[in-house]
């Protein structure tokens, strides 16, 4: 059965009331080095990243990346088809117009970037994701409305917790919920 | 969010500690080689007046089009609401308090015009443009050259000073009614200054070829201008760091990013009219229009024309993608001096291959440069001294000292 189920890991959940509590019991927690971290709230919290120590997005390379890629592959599209494959002569202008297919190149490159960041943007996120070992705590919940979380991921059993779980008290956190399962 | 704010609040200088702006070296330095500029100029007129003007144009050009750019920025983000800007607008105002003295600096090109716009002597015009002129002459006349030229300098004039002085009263009486009104008033006026500003470009500096004609014209030398003003804003911002009372020190990181990515966009906004303008005369080949991309783009000038692709759009382009350098201020002063220094060639571009064949440099370009430039400069700094730095009145400053970008 393991071979198809995906590992399961322990989350240790704190909620916070406000944003700077979150801010400020992210960046302790990341000095602590308890295990990797995350934040969830109902809107961006202004240096949440730097406390937990988030690294940089990779989604600005991909951009650029595709951008680039979309630009060249366009202007060698209509290269190809001018000069080497069909080439006729409109209105006596050379076979290799580089003004005309400047549009194109533009187009191909922005097209390329719109769809590599959405396709890509998904899969980062790992979307469609109906299950999230997180949702098992039902006072969680109100991530999405009017509270601040963060959680400590774990390969140990949630009875080896205790000690983050208090951790997570020390630091103002009003709730703290243990929860466990499977992880894609 | 409020509590957040005071975090940031206790990180940033107090405006209450800042001090009015002094007259320092920098007003002097720059009166001085506006002046001396401005001498050696007037020798040049008088030995070679042909050339001089030529110079005199580009130079007029190149800063009066910062000045109106500094004009735009204020009109334009007070007609957005913007409040982040607010701790920049001091600036940008100082930027267009020259406008008066451009004025007057205009007075060289109504007297010697005919040093530079060949239809005001039809007799030198080839039989083709004789041929045209009769239609052309319901705007291509001296007369009517004039009276623009002073319609649109009341129109700045009045403009700049109506906002400044409603700025500076709200240094003192720090009256909400005040922010409304540069609002509202802003908001009313842009339409008419996009078309003043325009219709002037083609004035000056189209009809320097009186064959050619392009009606997206004005929006390039809009873009050129625009873009130079805000890199000159992020130049000067980044020079005044240490000037005490200078707005400079109440910038945050992400002042800096925004201006930086500004600069980014109009790069990209430049380059997409300079473009849409060379394609279509390119692929319509009419004879009308495209003597005037012929001589800029092929022969002695190709070089110039490649130039500016590059070094107008590629390099600060691709520099200015980088997020990181965008937040340091020394890194982007060096990039918006680029842009700066391509935008006096991109201007050189437009004016000069309608005199020369080749490119060509005469020494009143340096002294015309410096003249219009330094007395510019130092005006503005004149004007700028014993006031405060930032508009210490307006309700949104202390938005803007705190903006944090989302």
């Amino acid at each position: 059965m393991s071979s198809i189920h995906p590992p399961e890991k322990t989350f240790v959940l704190g909620e916070f009331a406000t944003p700077e509590q979150l801010v400020d019991a992210g960046a302790k927690l990341h000095a602590l080095a308890l295990g990797k971290l995350d934040a969830y709230s109902p809107f961006p919290v202004h240096g949440i990243e730097a406390a937990l120590g988030i690294p940089k997005s990779i989604v600005p390379k991909m951009a650029l990346t595709a951008g680039l890629t979309g630009a060249i592959g366009g202007y060698s599209l209509i290269y190809w088809c001018n000069v080497i494959d069909y080439p006729i002569n409109i209105g006596g202008r050379p076979l290799h117009s580089w003004p005309t297919h400047i549009p194109i190149t533009f187009e191909c490159g922005i097209l390329l970037t719109a769809l590599t960041l959405f396709f890509g943007s998904i899969a980062l996120f790992r979307l469609p994701r109906p299950y999230h070992p997180v949702f098992e705590a039902e006072s969680f919940r109100s991530a999405s409305i009017d509270a601040f979380w963060v959680s400590i991921e774990s390969d140990k059993q949630p009875g080896e917790l205790g000690d983050v779980a208090q951790k997570l008290r020390d630091l103002g956190a009003r709730k703290v919920e243990i929860v466990r399962g499977p992880i894609s | 969010m409020s509590a957040n704010h005071d975090t940031h609040a206790a990180a940033t200088p107090s405006v209450h500690e800042l001090a009015v702006l002094k007259s320092g070296s920098a007003m002097k330095i720059a009166a001085a080689l506006g002046l001396l500029g401005m001498i050696a100029t007037g020798a040049g007129i008088a030995s070679a007046p042909h050339e001089t003007m030529i110079s005199y144009l580009w130079a007029f050009a190149f800063w009066v089009g910062i000045s109106l750019g500094g004009l735009f920025l204020v009109m334009i983000f007070n007609a957005a609401g913007a409040r982040w800007t607010i701790v920049l607008r001091r600036a940008m105002e100082t930027m267009a308090a020259p406008l008066p003295l451009f004025a007057l600096l205009f007075i060289p090109i109504l007297v010697n015009a005919k040093q530079l716009y060949s239809w005001m002597t039809p007799s030198s015009l080839s039989p083709e443009l004789t041929k045209l002129m009769p239609a052309k002459q319901f705007w291509l006349n001296t007369n009517g050259f004039t009276i623009r030229a002073v319609v649109y300098f009341i129109m700045f004039i009045a403009v700049q000073q109506l906002l400044y002085s409603w700025s500076l009263k709200q240094d003192s009486e720090g009256s909400a009614a005040l922010t409304r009104k540069q609002r509202s008033f802003s908001a009313g006026i842009l339409p008419f200054m996009a078309i003043a500003f325009s219709v002037a470009a083609v004035d000056w500096l189209m009809t320097l070829e009186p064959g050619f004609s392009s009606t997206i014209f004005g929006v390039y030398y809009f873009a050129g201008s625009f873009l130079g003003a805000v890199s000159f804003l992020a130049l000067a911002s980044a020079l005044a760091r240490g000037t005490s009372g200078a707005h400079a020190a109440l910038m945050q990181k992400d002042h800096w990013h925004n201006l930086g990515k500004l600069m980014l966009a109009f790069t990209a906004f430049w380059a997409y009219i300079a473009f849409s303008q060379f394609l279509l005369i390119w692929i319509a080949n009419l004879p009308d229009e495209i003597p005037w991309f012929i001589s800029r783009t092929t022969g002695p000038w190709k070089p110039i024309f490649w130039m500016l692709v590059v070094g107008h759009f590629f390099i600060p382009f691709f520099t200015l993608l980088s997020r990181d350098l965008k937040m340091v201020p020394g890194k982007l002063a060096l990039v918006a001096a680029w842009i700066l220094v391509s935008g006096m060639l991109d201007t050189y571009w437009l004016i000069v291959p309608a005199f020369h064949d080749a490119p060509s440099f005469h020494w009143t370009m340096i002294t015309a440069f410096l003249g219009i430039g330094g007395l510019a400069i130092s005006l503005a700094l004149f004007r700028a001294s014993g006031r405060y730095g930032v508009p210490v009145g307006d309700p949104y400053l202390d938005d803007s000292l705190r903006y944090s970008q989302p």
